[in-house]
């Protein structure tokens, strides 16, 4: 039976009719490939794990590890609910660990070994006999990307992309270091997947909050209206964080700033906010419209960004070490780890309206927002003293930390003669809703689980984040990054890049 | 539990707002307050008014809300306000209202309406029987958009008796059933399944009445089949269900006292599934999550 058929089939079971759930129903076994790795610990054992809990993974499912390390499937176990006790955000349930655990099974073998890959289809065939599994499959490449492209070509030399049901391929950014290799790794991959069988996670578009800009922009009749170049004066992205590379010191030399943060999430939050409303809520529709608005921006430019490196400063009261000083960071590094940049949108929406986006390690505070700065009034009919301290209005969507919108707007202030200030109405989510929020990981496993393809990037998107992002990234291999005082807010140029357009960052 | 609970505090009707407004602010005041919807609750009896109010010291958190609990009594119009807080992680306060109001069963359904927050969904929650009180539950369900109601309390027939008097209706142990029908719809979503559940014969279940013939009516509506259905136990929770068809059984059943419970269809392959037994507040804050009608409850209903 195709896809389509089994999904006809699901759609036409009357007894899912009014079920609320949300789960996945397909019969599936989940392949981690990289099964004892960091992220498999941190991130995707709990989250199958909550699935499970919840009950929205299929009732016919199973998980199968792979990876180097040999162990059997009890060891295997043992090794995953190691994993879930420590990151969780659920406690083990001892009543339901034993039937959870019976679905999990352990494959070891090296990437590059063609006999492992074909005893894999053997042990997934078992599985599929034990659990019912029907031969539909998610394999989750849960490894350095350098292992993709060897990883898929023994998948296809071994037929696991034709197994009997369903198959999609899960892999984590980075989905190349720049245009040619993202092509190259497309190239590759769509050997033995189609597109449509490829989920790139991104795992911000998994976070509630970034899915709230689609429900906050297209489920509120108010706002679209003046969502354009007409009423807003521009837009400010920020992605700040207050810690320093850590222990990723070696991926971030290779990476820098502009990699690790703008080409991925600045630029979906950008899409997201600049985006023309979807037909629909489904894949292809609010990725046709991603696609269009990056393809509508101007690739980073020299002249309009500005770059920096952390130096000593405080942040939250402690002393921290500049970027050079951190351990497995050369002297005389110049990654960036701060870019600024100014972006224009070329399409009715958004024509002579820029995007500001600033992103960086060490800076003030920890905080993603995006403020949409509105034009002032066009005539104030009240005498320059009283309208003294009016600020335009503006619209904060935060998405991390204290989730949550704001509006700023202006209102007499009580005093004997008319006094204009400005106030702030905020709005938390978590003072609406003070709920267990799920993890990106779990929304995007289960997307993957049940085919959905919304909150994945595609090829063509991935490919023109690129285009926009390698002018600079090139341009900036020679010279220095200005140095920053770390816990500031970037170096000065940063200011400088607004003040000559005659704006300012707003202080998150 | 809630961060902060304030004590109930006496007040006339017209002091309600002014009381709660009092309440709200305290140490933790903000500008800004957040509320989803209004739930209505009829309480027949103290034990109604504290299941009730236990109930909103668990679901208030993730749903900010209005409580009016409507409890019939001799005597003048009385009002007892209290409030429950709870901080989230990031300080945010989230803040559910609690207003029993006690007065003759002619002048609730008029103190109930001018306490209402305009604008947001009302949900009438009615607990125990319904007998004597049909004409309340009648004028209290005319200003809701949502009635909910326990059939193990009230009786099928007297469920499926006030279901006109609402544009949506829910019934408690329909909510319980939820795990179940989410169990037995797994076999259906491959074609040989819903093919063989499609020549189903009889049901048999073992747990409560209303719920057991609930099951036997959701099958029936869902399947368009004639299906016979055989009873037995005497929990108060389902225990098991098994749908005899020519194809062979289709089983649900729980494992031991806990919440695993295993399915296992004709091809004898068994699967670990969730059965959880959820308490009150849970069903009553599951069914605050959905708004409108359920037209397969309905459907099931007068199947049943």
């Amino acid at each position: 039976m195709t896809t389509a058929e089994r999904r006809k089939a699901r759609e036409e079971n009357p007894l899912r009719a009014g079920l609320r759930a949300g789960g996945a129903t397909t019969p599936t076994a989940f392949v981690i490939f990289g099964a004892t790795g960091d992220l498999a610990q941190r991130k995707l054992l709990p989250a199958i794990y909550n699935l499970a809990v919840r009950g929205l993974l299929p009732p016919r499912f199973a998980l199968v590890g792979y990876a180097r390390t040999e162990m059997t499937d009890e060891q295997f176990r043992a090794f995953a609910r190691a994993a879930i006790e420590s990151h969780s955000r659920t406690p083990i349930d001892d009543h339901f660990w034993p039937a959870f655990a019976s679905r999990l099974h352990y494959h070891a073998g090296g990437f590059d070994d063609d006999a492992h890959f074909h005893a894999l289809a053997d042990t997934l065939e078992q599985v599929d006999a034990e659990h019912g599994t029907e031969g539909n499959r998610v394999y989750y490449l849960s490894t350095p990307s350098s292992f993709f492209p060897v990883i898929v070509q023994r998948m296809g030399a071994a037929r696991l992309n034709r197994p009997p049901g369903s198959v999609r391929v899960v892999i984590e950014k980075p989905f190349g270091h720049d245009l040619q290799s993202a092509r190259e790794l497309a190239e590759i991959v769509h050997r033995p997947f189609r597109e449509r069988q490829i989920y790139r996670i991104d795992h911000y578009l998994g976070k509630e909050t970034v899915q709230n800009i689609f429900a906050f922009r297209f489920a509120n009749a108010i706002f679209e209206p003046v969502w354009n170049h007409r009423y807003v004066d521009h837009v400010q992205i920020t992605v700040a964080e207050s810690i320093g590379v850590e222990h990723r010191a070696v991926f971030y030399e290779e990476t820098g700033v502009v990699r690790d943060i703008v080409q991925n999430h600045l630029l979906q939050v950008l899409a997201l906010v600049g985006m023309e409303p979807p037909a629909a809520f489904d894949a292809d529709s609010v990725r046709d419209e991603k696609t269009k608005v990056l393809r509508a921006t101007r690739p980073l430019s020299l002249e309009n960004a500005v770059r920096g490196q952390y130096g000593a400063g405080y942040v939250a009261g402690e002393e921290v070490a500049p970027y050079t000083d951190e351990p497995q960071v050369p002297a005389d590094s110049v990654t960036s780890t701060f870019m600024a940049a100014k972006l224009d949108i070329d399409n009715w929406r958004w024509a002579g309206t820029p995007f500001y986006i600033r992103a960086g390690k060490r800076l003030a505070k920890r905080v993603t927002e995006v403020a949409v700065q509105f034009k002032r009034p066009p005539h104030l009919p009240f005498s320059s003293d009283a309208a003294e301290y009016l600020e335009a209005n503006s619209l904060v969507l935060r998405i991390q930390p204290d989730e949550g919108i704001s509006l700023r707007f202006g209102a007499k202030a009580p005093a004997p003669t008319l006094v204009i200030r400005s106030v702030n109405m905020d709005f938390l989510y978590g003072s609406s809703f003070l709920t267990d929020v799920p993890d990106a990981y779990e929304t995007l496993i289960l997307d993957a689980i049940r085919g959905d393809g919304t909150l994945f990037t595609r090829q063509d998107g991935v490919e023109r984040a690129w285009e926009l992002c390698d002018p600079l990234i090139q341009q900036w291999q020679v010279g220095q990054p200005q140095v920053y005082a770390a816990g500031s807010w970037g170096p000065d140029a940063a200011d400088d890049l607004m003040a000559r357009d005659g704006r300012r960052w707003r202080r998150p | 539990m809630s961060d902060r609970a304030v004590a109930p505090t006496p007040t006339d009707l017209a002091g309600v707002d002014r009381e709660l407004a009092r309440l709200r602010g305290g140490s933790h005041g903000t500008n800004v307050r957040a509320t989803t919807l209004n739930l209505v609750a009829f309480a027949g009896s103290d034990d109604h008014v504290n299941r009730i109010s236990d109930a909103i010291t668990t679901i208030g958190s993730s749903r900010p809300l209005r409580a009016l609990v409507a409890m019939p009594t001799p005597g003048p119009v009385r009002a007892t306000v209290s409030c429950s807080s709870w901080l989230g992680a990031g300080g945010q306060e989230v803040c559910s209202e609690l207003v029993l109001i006690e007065a003759g069963a002619a002048a609730l359904p008029s103190a109930v309406l001018g306490l209402l927050i305009p604008d947001l969904p009302v949900f009438l929650l009615w607990q125990g029987e319904i007998g004597e009180r049909r004409q309340l539950l009648q004028q209290l369900a005319g200003q809701a958009t949502r009635l909910l109601l326990d059939s193990d309390e009230c009786g099928l027939e007297a469920t499926a008796s006030v279901s006109r008097l609402t544009p949506a209706l829910t019934d408690l142990a329909w909510t319980r059933l939820i795990p179940w029908r989410e169990a037995l719809a797994g076999f259906a979503d491959s074609r040989d399944g819903l093919r063989a559940l499609r020549r189903a014969t009889a049901v048999a279940a073992r747990g409560p009445a209303n719920e057991a013939a609930l099951m036997a009516g959701w099958l029936r509506s869902r399947l368009e089949l004639h299906l016979g259905l055989d009873r037995s136990g005497r929990g108060q929770s389902m225990e098991r269900v098994a749908v005899q068809s020519s194809g062979g059984e289709f089983l649900v059943e729980r494992v031991g006292r806990g919440s695993v419970g295993r399915t296992v269809g004709p091809d004898g392959i068994e699967h670990p599934v969730m059965l959880p037994h959820r308490d009150w507040a849970a069903l009553v804050g599951a069914e605050l999550d959905r708004m409108g009608s359920d037209r397969v409850y309905e459907a099931s209903l007068a199947a049943a």
